[in-house]
């Protein structure tokens, strides 16, 4: 089964089968979807739940492994994701995609070395995905190496079935690292292919603002109406607006 | 038995998949799927941390996939030696360009141009010196993480090299400030004289190109070499300090009633004062050719007439500098007034 063959990001387009009774059967899947849902909606705090119900309803479920991983590492919990990608590894031994969570968790905690050994560990396994790619693009993007930009033209060309999220997560990690042009070229897709993606509208948002381009206010406008509790989006927004000088203190990195 | 993971088919009764080794769903005991969360008040501490960690001189991973991918052919073998990383530290950014860290120079430049501008700007008091030792740590920082230093693991071998290129900045700074401002000196003034302003241990910045005979006047503050204080144990300043002339090539200075006569004539004791120690003394003495009387405030009193003159008359080529600008404190900051 891929994985993102039953996922749903409009909620009108529903291909889920209904149960006897005109419902959705809620099993891994289904809440795997609310999890991507969530996540695109930047609830972290909800997709990990999602992820976790998935796994109630199937623990050899490995997204819902996987996707609690992630969503610990956007939620700022390293160490706990590095203890939950081992607990996963006892069930996935030796899987890439856990090795390359881990990989990110360490980098994300200032363990540099740890995460690089980690990232060659999973890059070195069969079967290699391209969230492996883009880990190793972020442990490579960290340390100013120019092969970064080679493991994310990897990673988009290895991800057929998910290539939509790939191409956020390739945008959302270049924003991440400042690279703020070629993050642009990626959200601007993204948001067309996530119209009510709060965070993808924030992430193209707050690069446009970083740039210095007029629609960043709309962009996270965009994201605020989506998601009206978004803190981010918002001093995000406060920040688009403060105009040139505000702007121009940020280029020259006074602020 | 079909593995979810790598859909192998497997034998019944299995507990892992006989390919990829995945815990089968049937042999999986109920286990917890609820990940452990961090506590609010931990997250802030484990962040602090977390900088402390990014503050580590990089490792010699990174210090590789720099030289592997970065530098030059011509620089990599130079960057062998250490002090290369000092060398390329003595503009702040330049280690960074070299290494394409471009969006990194910025704030190595704008940190180091705010450190030395305000170490500049407050020069001759402590915190100026706080700051200039922050801008020269600026550069051995660089030096240190330019991954030149990075080769060297092990913690005594990195204090050394901090040490060393700190050292070798501390003197660069000090020669540079030599050859950049080669006309201007500053020291402190070891007399008190209220009419203008200048108050002991006040920072005065004098022109060295204005210390010929002619230049010197009267009752001007001149940066003087105090070797005959020395001499006397009379102070603690044995190196340069900026006192008060009284008496021209040819004077006669004498101390009557706490006060100088130059010349026989009464000089006023707001613009020329008697220093403590030479109070209760009654000399009179005339300043030799090429030789200046000067006032400034010494420890101790008790000493007899010659030890007096000997210390008060100095050789022109003692006189370093002319003062003419009140540097510290800050509030006081100005031109120093001519005492006619």
């Amino acid at each position: 089964m891929k994985r993102f063959t039953n996922l749903e990001f409009d909620d009108s387009s529903g291909s889920r089968k209904p149960s006897g009774n005109g419902e959705s059967v809620r099993d891994a899947v289904y809440f795997h979807q609310r999890a991507v849902q969530c996540f695109l909606h930047s609830d972290f705090e909800l997709a990990l739940r999602n992820y976790s119900r998935a796994l109630e309803a199937n623990s050899s479920f490995f997204d819902g492994w996987a996707g609690q991983i992630w969503m610990l590492i956007e939620l700022g919990e390293y160490p706990e994701a590095m203890v939950w990608a081992d607990k996963a590894l006892e069930s996935f031994p030796e899987h890439p995609e856990l090795l390359a969570a881990k990989a990110v968790a360490c980098l994300r905690d200032a363990k540099f070395d740890k995460a690089k050994a980690y990232s060659d560990n999973s890059i070195s396994k069969d079967h290699v995905g391209p969230r492996i790619w883009l880990a190793r693009a972020e442990v490579l993007l960290q340390s100013k190496s120019r092969v970064a930009d080679n493991c994310l033209s990897k990673a988009l060309a290895l991800s057929d079935d998910e290539s939509d999220l790939i191409r956020f997560e390739a945008g959302r990690l270049l924003r991440r690292y400042g690279r703020y042009s070629a993050a642009v070229e990626y959200l601007q897709e993204a948001v067309r292919l996530f119209p009510k993606s709060a965070l993808a509208w924030y992430e193209l948002g707050y690069c446009q603002s970083r740039l210095g381009f007029s629609q960043a206010v709309t962009s996270l406008e965009q994201s605020l109406h989506l998601h009206p509790h978004f803190d981010d989006a918002k001093d995000a927004l406060r920040y688009a607006k403060e105009g040139f000088l505000g702007r121009l203190f940020s280029r020259l990195g006074l602020r | 038995m079909r593995c979810q993971r790598c859909e192998f088919e497997n034998m019944p009764g299995l507990d892992t998949c006989m390919r990829c080794g995945s815990v089968l769903a049937a042999a999986a005991e109920p286990i917890d799927v609820h990940p452990p969360r961090m506590s609010g008040w931990k997250k802030p501490i484990r962040g602090l941390f977390r900088q402390l960690r990014k503050l580590k001189p990089a490792s010699k991973r990174t210090a590789g996939n720099l030289h592997e991918h970065h530098f030059p052919e011509w620089i990599d073998g130079a960057s062998r030696v250490a002090f290369f990383g000092a060398f390329l530290s003595l503009i702040p950014g330049l280690a960074h360009a070299v290494q394409r860290r471009f969006h990194t120079i910025r704030w190595w430049v704008v940190a180091w141009l705010i450190m030395l501008l305000t170490g500049l700007f407050l020069f001759g008091s402590p915190l100026g010196l706080i700051v200039l030792g922050l801008a020269i740590g600026i550069h051995v920082w660089i030096a240190v993480h330019s991954a030149l230093l990075a080769e060297y693991h092990q913690f005594n071998y990195r204090m050394a090299g901090y040490l060393i290129i700190l050292f070798i900045y501390f003197v660069l700074y000090q020669a540079l400030g030599r050859v950049v401002f080669f006309n201007l000196r500053g020291g402190y003034s070891v007399i008190n004289v209220p009419y203008a302003q200048v108050h002991q241990g006040d920072f005065l910045l004098g022109l060295v190109s204005r210390t010929d005979p002619e230049e010197i006047t009267r009752g001007c503050f001149v940066l003087v070499r105090l070797e005959n204080v020395a001499n006397h144990g009379l102070g603690r300043r044995t190196n340069t300090a900026y006192a008060q002339v009284i008496g021209l090539t040819g004077d006669t200075v004498a101390i009557e009633n706490d006060r100088f006569v130059v010349n026989d004539q009464l000089l006023d004791a707001e613009q020329y004062p008697l220093p403590t120690w030479l109070r209760r003394q009654k000399f009179s003495t005339v300043v030799p050719q090429g030789s200046y009387f000067i006032s400034a405030q010494y420890r101790g009193t008790g000493y007899t007439e010659s030890q007096a003159i000997e210390v008060c008359v100095v050789g022109q080529e003692q006189i370093v500098a002319k003062a003419f600008l009140r540097w510290m404190p800050l509030r006081r900051r100005g031109f120093i007034q001519v005492i006619e």
